[in-house]
């Protein structure tokens, strides 16, 4: 089994891993890519029957409409987001 | 207690019971047999108002199938001003701001919503173990897995606490614990049933789907919820509908028998199978051996297309938005420490999806699973006799899981195996179709009588085929 770098995937994904935690997450990690490498095999079965103008992908575009909430609808999304003030929603300054 | 929906309705009609009376007998079975099978997070006190509604269209002639029936939601589903949580302690008291686009038809059909199912954390899982509150128990032996990740729907329709519940699937977690539970579950079509305010886990393979006691109840609500909405872009028109549902019975189902001998398989679920297929052909089905050779591949692709999908989703819940925010000694400090609620299967795909979609791994794993994905679905489209191929098959069978249902605890630190029991499941995820599982029969093990399911795959919009073939199957039809 190969190990990973469980640091830098902790970090990619915002979560925190234990010391005592990653060892157990490095062997999860690894028996889930081992099997999924798997895929690697599949050259052999591609032919010129499966190739990309049989896959069909369509765009669906819409108006980009302003729909304005009911004040009872404000409340709850206000209700439901971790810190607001007034009528704004608070979230950490990123730059 | 053992009705179905249409007579039921009947019932409801004709004024032989009320939708207080019927309402109460449920609730009634609730409390007798939830404390020790916990298929509910919450059951609701407040439901007067929602029979009310109910008993109104009917004396007032607008009843519809649905209306009065009592039934069951699963935690990721939202309605307006009840609490959903995914059975995450992240959102653990989030409070849903709108209805989700199934809650709104139910709404307006006047269903009675009796309370919010169990389910693991986010979906992720195939017990209901991987839930933030507590452990679901299978009503046909309680030391063992309801199955999930929608195992609270599965086991409050098995112990007869609700009439029918909702689910959601993106691998098998409606089908698979349908199948341990002893019920029908349907995987609609990719695109049937909007996802409009449903949490999402992988939104390309997301589906939510009925369980029910029988087949003609989990038909008609299917009819009911699916439509275009404008909401989610990837639902399907009504003139798709039409085009691809046209007439004629079903003839021929195809079975993959290299796949089910492949291994890993319970030698009582083939016998059960084998005897499935019999049973078939005495309804008059020819049964064909057919191939599809990239399934072979589905479980390893499906395995790295949904943690890439689970990675961005779960990206969300980092206490800006959602939940609680806790204090850091910076921005990641403080994205960390509020994303620390979050349960291992979780952590699990979110990093598993990251390492698959980095550079310098993305073109082996994640763009190899892609062209499985394609490889698969030109697979099923062949078998279908959509590509010319005059050798074609109308519906394909195998079994739903490849074991019965397995005992609680028994594979919780090991998600290769956890990941195992999809084996037949992620096909119709990966590829779009609409699946369904039927009980099919028990088999003992340790005393204990256990359901086991019978899986039917359709060309994409054809449930009207598996509806047929499973009413046939259960001699409903």
């Amino acid at each position: 089994m190969k190990s990973y770098d469980i640091k830098k995937l902790s970090e990619l994904v915002r979560i925190k891993i234990l010391p005592e935690e990653k060892d157990d997450i490095d062997r999860k990690i690894s028996s889930v890519l081992d099997y999924s490498a798997q895929v690697q095999e599949i050259s052999e079965l591609i032919d010129a029957t499966t190739d990309q103008e049989n896959y069909r992908q369509i765009n669906v575009m819409r108006k980009d409409e302003v729909v304005s909430s009911s004040q009872e609808e404000r409340e709850m999304i206000l209700q439901g987001f971790p810190e607001s003030n007034k009528d704004y929603l608070l979230v950490k300054k990123v730059i | 207690m053992d009705l179905s929906i249409r007579e039921i309705n009947e019932q409801l009609k004709t004024k032989k019971v009320s939708v207080k009376d019927l309402v109460s007998g449920y609730q009634k079975k609730i409390e007798e047999v939830d404390g020790e099978i916990g298929a509910f997070l919450e059951v609701f006190s407040d439901i007067d108002e929602q029979v009310k509604t109910a008993q109104e269209l009917i004396d007032t002639g607008k009843a519809g199938l649905l209306t009065g029936i009592p039934l069951a939601v699963k935690d990721n589903i939202l309605f307006k001003g009840r609490k959903v949580s995914a059975g995450s302690k992240i959102i653990k008291d989030y409070v849903a701001p709108y209805d989700s686009f199934v809650a709104q038809t139910l709404k307006d059909q006047g269903v009675v919503i009796l309370g919010r199912t169990n389910m693991d954390e986010f979906a992720m899982g195939g017990s209901t173990e991987r839930s933030a509150f507590k452990v679901t128990k299978n009503p046909h032996d309680t030391s063992r897995v309801p199955g999930g990740s929608s195992g609270g729907s599965a086991a409050a329709v098995a112990s007869g606490q609700v009439v029918i519940a909702l689910g959601s699937d993106t691998g098998g977690s409606v089908r698979q614990p349908a199948a341990f539970c002893g019920c029908v579950g349907l995987k609609p079509t990719y695109g049937a049933i909007s996802r409009s305010g449903l949490i999402a886990m992988g939104s390309s393979f997301d589906q939510i789907g009925p369980i029910g006691r029988k087949v003609s109840d989990v038909e008609d609500m299917f009819y009911c919820l699916e439509g275009l909405d404008p909401q989610d872009s990837t639902t399907l028109s009504d003139s798709e509908r039409r085009s691809a549902r046209k007439e004629g019975q079903v003839k021929t189902i195809g079975v993959p028998r290299h796949l089910i001998e492949k291994g890993g398989v319970d030698k009582s679920v083939i016998e059960n199978f084998e005897s499935s297929l019999k049973t078939l052909e005495s309804k008059g089905f020819k049964i064909k051996d057919i191939e599809l050779p990239s399934v072979a591949y589905s479980l390893s692709s499906y395995y790295i297309l949904i943690p890439a999908e689970v990675s961005s989703n779960m990206a969300r819940f980092d206490g800006m938005r959602f939940g609680e925010r806790e204090a850091g000694k910076d921005l990641l400090g403080e994205y960390m420490a509020s994303r620390s609620e979050l349960g291992s299967e979780v952590r699990l795909r979110s990093m598993v999806g990251a390492f698959v979609l980095s550079s310098g791994y993305y073109d082996s794993y994640y763009n190899k699973a892609y062209t499985v994905r394609r490889l698969l679905s030109a697979d099923f489209e062949r078998v279908f006799g959509l590509t010319g191929n005059k050798d074609s098959v109308d519906v394909v069978a195998t079994p739903t899981t490849p074991t019965p249902a397995f005992k609680i605890g028994e594979k919780i630190n090991d998600p290769l195996s956890m990941y195992m029991a999809d084996i037949f499941t992620v096909s119709a995820n990966i590829s779009g179709l609409p699946a369904i599982s039927i009980p099919s029969g028990f088999v003992k093990e340790e005393g204990s009588d256990l359901p086991l399911g019978l899986q039917l795959t359709a060309p994409r919009l054809r449930e009207d085929r598996l509806f047929e073939v499973a009413g046939k199957f259960l001699n409903e039809i």
